[in-house]
């Protein structure tokens, strides 16, 4: 089920919050969390049924594990073989559902790839939803139990912390640490008039970000990226400047919704966006941007790998790996590695800069990290790496500047630098038009110079004109839902 | 804060909510702007409905069970503008199912759509087009499968039509074109667009032939190499109607001869011929291609068998119905529809080579015209080798000779 949906808002929600606040009046957590348990499976298996028992197979399988490494954590080996054991099932189970596929394309021998593709019947596997959201959390939650951190849980509050729906489909990947406790906090179950009303403004904020931002910004971002080889410098720039928003609108929007829902059902979820494009540096981006992917590579790849403890060569090294293994997490095709590993490269730049203590100022800081940015979402949207190579070449004037002839008169004297103008036929990749620029460049100004959502949410009064505020925001948001397109992170 | 402001602040913000979306929705139900809810029909509030002229396959789904047709007129845009379902050689009544560019598919699922919601059918006639066929067309956004096979408004179509900006947007427009004391440009009657004599605009039709020849992003027979998996649809149509005992009669849309020499230039004539062969051998088939004297007609701002390069006026359309219906057949030219059977078609192709050699001494500045479109649709970018643009190329087109046939 989407968040954006018309199901979601006025069927499930409400029968959701309804039956579960009912019930908190007995003080019961167990038959509140059940309800919750019952509510998110219902949500995951409303869009196809047949992934429920895997993701219930995966749940029941690393909570077993877990139980096994808790019963035997002073002893070593044991619990490394059961970490083990873990790791490879969860890693098994992702590989071979979403990149059995790459994976074999890319063996040197055909036959032998052809014929294990035949015997895995990778053709028919469709994949799971939220596979790399829950695959995730549940490794951290057994390597934590192996590390000896307090993870003792009951299977309905270990079931719950990875279904809980508002999470579920495309994060906040969540610590178990910081969710489950609040499952069962009593004062939790009863309705909250004040987290209600936050949730709803999280909530609708987010919302508006994806069905009025993002999904009428699609268009000039489609029809560009399936045409990469044809693009002119106008046409390139504006699907990547249109991509760089859209993908900020639509997953931070649903970020923000999920938040709102964990706050309706008195859950803080963890805040998964900072503003990541008021970035001046690439690092900052990472702290800004997914934050939670970044705590878990970080905690459970960066650090073990080494860190920053062996030495700059390493750091570099360590880096890399854990970008490109990041980048390789967001799909199973070259263009993520290459995305993850310019981001890598990137942030080893911006390390190594930042030793010598050789600094731009801000404003520089800032367009050279917004470019880099902009040119890695050029390279993750791209359809290959030959379309993400052309497109940045075209953006990099490469192959002449053409703008739309009606431009000749107010921007006439470019001509003298070489840029040129075409009257017929049209810019055809170039969908938006004049529009799409003025649009871009007031989205950029957004994104820079407006407040976040936790920081409104902060700000927010319960006064009459925030209530009209967001119910017009609302209202827009509904019904702009019609003309919805498929959440961007569900593929990841 | 306390408590209580907080639940006030959710009371306003809900009932306000509330609220304004029960007034888009009665808004949108009263106004019915694309005409699917029976809403009634009030003059100077929303018995002119513009709304249903651009979401045929919305409209026409829906529209189509109410007139319970015995004859339906399938097809494209071509049929959509061109056929008019009161033609008194129909079996009435009559309704016109042309939709807005669709592959055959489509044409196979509003047929079968009909048939079920009208099991009493009586004739099909088929407008088809070369493009339906290319393989690598899928059905335009706008076609839904769920919205098929039953009478009445689907769910999602129904959400899409009370709560949505789009559908408050169209309400408003609505109301204000009723509130215009001019008469509408167009409207629907039986399915059919009627338009409003006007003068024909030589930038689309000239526009119209360059997006034939165009070779990426809306190019009509853009990528076109097969047809292969879309003739088993058209399979399907035939014997569906033999097992019904319905009456069949397809045709080749009377295109204007410059569309014709647009696929002659793509370098798809083998393919187009092939085409007509294949089908020849499923089932006869009026061809009212090519260069005959309907198609050739003179580009001219009073055209009368043309808006533009692709669709024919009614005028045409009713030669069209008259030939393959038999009726007044002293109106139609002699050489305008050929039927096409396996026997005869070698014949007929010949022909029509014939007939576009004849047509290429005739008119050979708009046969150069047509292939400098061509050229310039292949080197879009470099402004140096686009020695025309549109005001010469329609400034040059002007030829002055009269059309052969006039009705």
């Amino acid at each position: 089920m989407l968040f954006s949906s018309f199901t979601f808002i006025f069927l499930f929600l409400p029968l959701c919050l309804g039956v579960y606040f009912w019930i908190g009046r007995f003080g019961s957590a167990t038959l509140s969390k059940g309800w919750l348990l019952l509510s998110s499976l219902f949500f995951y298996g409303y869009w196809n049924i047949t992934f429920v028992p895997l993701i219930f197979i995966s749940v029941g399988i690393n909570y077993q594990l877990g139980k096994c490494l808790r019963k035997r954590k002073l002893e070593k080996r044991p619990s490394k073989i059961f970490l083990c054991l873990g790791l490879s099932f969860n890693i098994g189970l992702i590989a071979y559902y979403k990149y059995a596929d790459f994976l074999l394309s890319c063996l040197p021998s055909l036959s032998f790839s052809t014929w294990l593709s035949r015997l895995l019947d990778v053709d028919n596997v469709v994949l799971p939803l939220a596979i790399s959201f829950y695959t995730f959390q549940q490794i951290a939650y057994l390597v934590d139990v192996y590390r000896g951190e307090r993870a003792s849980y009951s299977f309905l509050d270990y079931s719950l912390f990875v279904l809980f729906f508002p999470q579920l489909i495309a994060g906040p990947i969540i610590h178990h640490q910081e969710v489950i406790p609040q499952f069962n906090r009593l004062r939790n179950l009863l309705f909250s008039q004040k987290n209600f009303a936050l949730g709803c403004v999280a909530f609708f904020i987010g919302l508006s970000k994806k069905v009025i931002v993002s999904d009428n910004i699609s268009g000039w971002v489609t029809l560009p990226f399936s045409h990469a080889m044809d693009l002119s410098f106008i046409e390139a720039w504006t699907a990547a400047l249109s991509y760089t928003h859209q993908l900020y609108f639509d997953f931070s929007g649903y970020c923000d919704m999920a938040l709102g829902l964990g706050l309706m059902l008195n859950i803080k979820l963890p805040i998964n966006f900072s503003s990541p494009y008021k970035s001046v540096s690439i690092v900052e981006f990472w702290r800004r941007w997914h934050i939670t992917l970044s705590n878990f590579l970080r905690d459970y790849l960066y650090i073990p790998l080494g860190g920053n403890r062996l030495g700059e060569t390493r750091r570099v090294i360590n880096l890399m790996i854990t970008m490109l293994l990041g980048g390789f997490w967001h799909g199973a095709g070259w263009t993520y590695i290459a995305w993850g590993g310019f981001h890598g490269v990137c942030l080893s730049i911006n390390h190594i800069s930042g030793k010598l203590e050789f600094r731009f100022p801000k404003v520089i800081s800032w367009v050279v990290t917004f470019l880099a940015v902009t040119i890695g979402w050029v390279i993750f949207r791209a359809q290959s790496l030959r379309d993400a190579g052309h497109i940045l070449w075209v953006m990099a004037g490469m192959e002449g500047i053409l703008l739309p002839g009606k431009y000749r008169g107010s921007l006439g004297p470019l001509e003298k630098i070489g840029v040129r103008f075409s009257n017929f036929p049209s810019l055809d990749y170039f969908p938006g038009g004049l529009e799409s620029l003025v649009v871009l460049t007031v989205l950029t100004l957004w994104v820079v110079f407006l407040p976040n959502t936790q920081q409104l949410v902060q700000r927010f009064r319960p006064e009459w004109w925030w209530g009209l505020f967001l119910s017009c925001l609302s209202v827009l948001s509904l019904l702009s839902m019609s003309r919805v397109t498929e959440f961007l992170y569900f593929q990841f | 804060m306390d408590k209580r402001s907080f639940r006030n602040f959710n009371k306003i913000f809900l009932s306000l909510s509330f609220s304004a979306l029960c007034t888009t929705s009665f808004f949108n139900l009263t106004i019915d702007p694309f005409g699917v809810i029976d809403s009634p029909s009030i003059a100077g509030i929303n018995a002119i409905k513009p709304r249903t002229l651009n979401n045929s396959r919305l409209f026409k789904a829906i529209d189509v069970a109410r007139v319970r047709p015995k004859t339906i007129l399938l097809g494209s845009s071509r049929t959509d503008i061109g056929l008019d379902p009161f033609h008194p050689a129909l079996i009435q009544p009559a309704y016109n199912l042309g939709l807005t560019a669709p592959n055959i598919y489509e044409l196979r699922r509003y047929l079968e759509h009909t048939l079920i919601i009208q099991p009493e059918l009586e004739k099909v006639i088929i407008g088809l087009d070369f493009q339906m066929f290319n393989d690598l067309r899928t059905p335009q956004p706008d076609f839904r499968e769920q919205r098929l096979g039953h009478a009445g408004i689907v769910r999602s179509d129904l959400l899409d039509v009370t709560l949505s900006l789009d559908a408050l947007s169209a309400s408003w427009k609505t109301l204000t074109r009723n509130q215009d004391p001019n008469p509408p440009g167009s409207t629907r009657v039986n399915g059919m667009m009627v338009r409003a004599p006007r003068e024909v605009s030589l930038r689309v039709f000239f526009d119209t032939i360059s997006k034939a020849q165009r070779q990426y992003q809306d190019g009509v027979y853009k990528g076109f190499r097969s047809y292969e998996n879309s003739l088993p649809h058209l399979k399907a149509i035939i014997e569906t109607c033999a097992d019904r005992e319905i009456q069949l009669i397809l045709f080749i849309s009377p295109a204007h001869a410059t569309e014709w020499e647009s696929i002659y230039n793509l370098g798809l004539w083998p393919l187009f011929e092939d085409w007509k062969r294949d089908i020849a051998e499923l089932h006869p088939i009026w061809d009212f291609s090519g260069y005959n004297s309907i198609t050739s007609e003179v580009i001219s701002p009073s055209m009368i068998y043309y808006t533009d390069s692709s669709h024919y006026t009614p005028a045409a359309g009713q030669l069209v119905l008259n030939r393959i219906l038999t009726h007044q057949l002293e109106s139609v030219p002699t050489d305008f529809g050929r039927y096409l059977i396996p026997e005869m078609i070698s014949f007929h192709l010949e022909a029509i080579a014939n007939e576009r050699s004849a047509w290429h001494e005739k008119q050979a500045e708009l046969a150069r015209i047509v292939s400098d479109i061509k050229r310039y649709e292949e080197t879009r970018y470099t402004e140096e080798v686009y020695p025309l643009n549109l005001a010469t190329i329609t400034q040059a087109q002007i030829v002055l000779e009269e059309p052969s046939t006039r009705p």
